[in-house]
């Protein structure tokens, strides 16, 4: 039912959904060079001194032909777990870039994902939200399949 | 979670709803459960309503009744309610369901994350924060709409317990927070999550695991509390292509802490839907024992007995938040009762013996509901109405129970869809109609009589709860913010304090050197996270007497 109860506050944001599912589709480009599960190097901590984290990136599938990148980012500070949600998935050249979602894929958009695909399954980015500041971090992908 | 954005253009579906069109289906038998293992046999206690300054377990006392012995706080006082102090719960938290236990001075609170701080009651400071390492990635789970809370801990013999989202029971140190051990309670694997607080006692501590949206088998099981081993479990329905259930099917879970009858040795919890949710074809019968309150041996998982509130559920409509156990006086003599409030909109009070229903089950929403369709049907409550995990409490003063309702309808619509593992557990599109009604009720029943004696229309779905005090008061928090103080036997509205921040818990009472202390855990439910209702962040607020003064909330109706 947890689930579940995400799907009131789907609701309100089904329009904001709507509107980038053509494009979001797309994502940050062929599913192959993206897709899994990545290890996190930190750069620059941010003001909250985050040290490290994980990285998972799936096709989200809300119902059949619906499917859309998205990925959960959990890192780590002294003291807390943070894990925020990336949604509106784009790419341009070695671009790419994503919203910040905070509580679940249907809270607040609370900060910004900016970065560059280097290669494949290699990704270097700054996150920024209210919280973290801005965090600078390096990604590395160990898995292709986002499933634990 | 599977809505389709199709759907959207089916707005402005206003229905004229009946108050309880449909009735529940209950059903009442023992069986034998299917278990394994056993556990030794424990002492028992009787601890209901007691005397005590702390809140040590979910629901204060055994019974789960949410009722503090404090009376400081009272009807005649309660308006000099103002903050004593307020504390932020870290980065980017923005889910707050989370019950807090007070044990000696300390606030014992965990976060959307999994974290468990241990709290200075009096100043809000921070002493320590566990912070275990928690695989989320298991939230690409129910189409990728998860969504991460943790409903707190349980506490015994200097040891908390806590439950992370990736199926990992924790035991921690009360005074330190350092782990002592960790089992792993489930196979993330299998689509399971967690998402409630344990339930610890007489040496044991009991779970469940959460996700029958996604076909996932609902179990309930005793841990021991020194080491962690597995005693026994119980699983609330059979193995997915045995019995009822498809290939691809389950339900069943569990998503609140179980309730303990030190008395008997009796332990109830309730269970959630079958899936495929929406349809039903392909799982014939009732589907037992999902939608159920279920009774069972505590020291060997046995079932004594189940109620069933929704026998072969089309509609999402667990019996998901927690068990309150009560004495009342009917007809002449004294009976220990159940109660139970379902995502169906009605509230359950059965014989704790045998699971029989006491009264005919009370309805606080709208309700009308119609099997779901391919063309689409309108259902009343909908899958997120009702009583959501939102605990009710119990007054023995007043001999009433304090129901959190929610009215809000879904526009349901069936898929007949097949997968290589069976059937879709899910099957279906569910949409809130644009324009729908999104509003609250909070409503005292006699447990004695079956009846209502008063109900508040509110303005925002009720999602966290309630607690009572000797004071005469019943507390409940909105999804604005709102902290409300009621005349427990009248109803009357006698003290708001804005906060801005949702509600998805009730509050917790407690005194310290002999100060009374409402606490109260805001920032947001899974509910209302994108209703941005309120605003945002995770905080721990705790209200005496003389503390600050807060703004006021709406005028309410009835």
């Amino acid at each position: 039912m947890i689930g579940l109860t995400a799907l009131v506050l789907l609701l309100s944001l089904l329009t904001a959904s709507l509107a980038f599912a053509g494009g979001g589709k797309e994502g940050w480009g062929g599913n192959g060079s993206f897709i899994g599960r990545y290890q996190v190097k930190v750069l620059a901590g941010g003001s909250a001194g985050v040290r490290g984290g994980e990285l998972t990136m799936f096709i989200q599938e809300e119902f059949p032909g619906s499917e859309e990148p998205a990925g959960i980012l959990k890192l780590r500070t002294k003291t807390n777990n943070d894990v925020v949600y990336l949604k509106e998935l784009k790419h341009q050249g070695r671009a790419r870039t994503a919203i910040v979602k905070g509580g679940s894929f249907l809270g607040p958009t609370i900060g910004r994902f900016i970065g560059k695909m280097r290669k494949p399954g290699r990704i270097v980015a700054n996150v920024s939200t209210r919280s973290l500041g801005t965090v600078q971090l390096s990604f590395a992908r160990y898995s292709k399949k986002p499933a634990p | 979670v599977r809505l389709k954005a199709l759907l959207l253009g089916l707005a402005l579906l206003t229905a004229a709803i009946a108050l309880a069109a449909c009735g529940g289906g209950s059903s009442s038998s023992s069986s034998s459960g299917s278990t394994s293992g056993e556990s030794s046999k424990g002492s028992a206690t009787a601890s209901s309503a007691p005397d005590i300054e702390d809140w040590p377990v979910f629901g204060r006392d055994r019974d789960n009744t949410r009722f503090a012995t404090q009376d400081e706080i009272n009807t005649e006082n309660v308006d000099e309610l103002g903050e004593a102090w307020s504390t932020g719960l870290g980065p980017d938290q923005y889910l707050m369901e989370s019950f807090p236990l007070v044990i000696g001075e300390n606030v014992y609170v965990t976060t959307s994350t999994d974290e468990v701080m241990q709290i200075n009651g009096k100043t809000g400071h921070i002493n320590w924060t566990y912070t275990p390492e928690v695989d989320f990635s298991q939230s690409t789970g129910v189409g990728g709409y998860g969504i991460t809370v943790n409903r707190g801990v349980a506490a015994e013999d200097g040891k908390l317990f806590v439950l992370t989202f990736d199926n990992r029971l924790q035991a921690i140190s009360e005074k330190t927070g350092e782990r002592l051990w960790s089992s792993q309670v489930e196979s993330p694997a299998t689509g399971a999550y967690e998402s409630m607080a344990p339930t610890a006692y007489d040496g044991k501590v009991y779970v469940g695991v959460s996700g029958s949206e996604d076909g996932v088998r609902g179990k309930i099981a005793a841990y021991d509390a020194k080491t962690g081993k597995e005693l026994w479990t119980f699983y609330t329905v059979p193995k997915a292509g045995t019995g009822w259930v498809p290939k691809g099917g389950g339900g069943g879970t569990i998503y609140m802490p179980p309730t303990v009858d030190v008395e008997t040795g009796t332990v109830y919890v309730g269970t959630g839907n079958p899936a495929p949710v929406l349809v039903g074809d392909k799982r014939p019968g009732k589907n037992l024992y999902t939608d159920s309150i279920i009774a069972l041996d505590a020291d060997t998982g046995k079932l004594k007995w189940y109620h069933q509130e929704e026998a072969h559920d089309l509609w999402d409509y667990d019996a998901e938040s927690p068990v309150v156990l009560f004495d009342a006086e009917i007809d002449g003599k004294m009976t220990r009762g159940v109660a139970e409030a379902g995502k169906n909109g009605l509230l359950f009070l059965l014989n704790a013996e045998t699971g029989e229903d006491l009264f005919p089950p009370v309805p606080f929403v709208k309700r009308h509901h119609t099997p779901p369709t391919t063309k689409g049907t309108l259902e009343c409550p909908g899958a997120v109405g009702g009583s959501q995990y939102s605990p009710l409490a119990y007054s023995p003063e007043t001999q009433a129970v304090y129901v959190s309702g929610i009215n809000l309808c879904m526009y349901l619509k069936v898929e007949y869809e097949s997968t290589k593992n069976g059937e879709k557990a899910f099957a279906g599109d569910r949409v809130v109609p644009k324009n729908t009604e999104k509003t609250g009720t909070f409503t005292a029943v006699a447990t004695n009589t079956g009846k209502v004696l008063w109900n508040h229309k509110m303005p925002t779905p009720m999602d966290g709860g309630a607690t009572a005090s000797a004071g005469g008061l019943v507390f409940t928090g909105d999804q604005q913010g709102v902290l409300y103080a009621f005349d427990a036997k009248t109803g009357d509205d006698l003290w708001q304090g804005d906060l801005k921040l949702a509600f998805g818990t009730a509050p917790v009472i407690y005194s310290i050197d002999g100060t009374q202390y409402v606490l109260a855990t805001v920032g947001g439910a899974a509910l209302t996270a994108s209703e941005e209702l309120g605003e945002i962040g995770a905080r721990v607020i705790a209200f005496k007497l003389g503390g600050k003064k807060l703004p006021t909330g709406p005028q309410l109706e009835g």
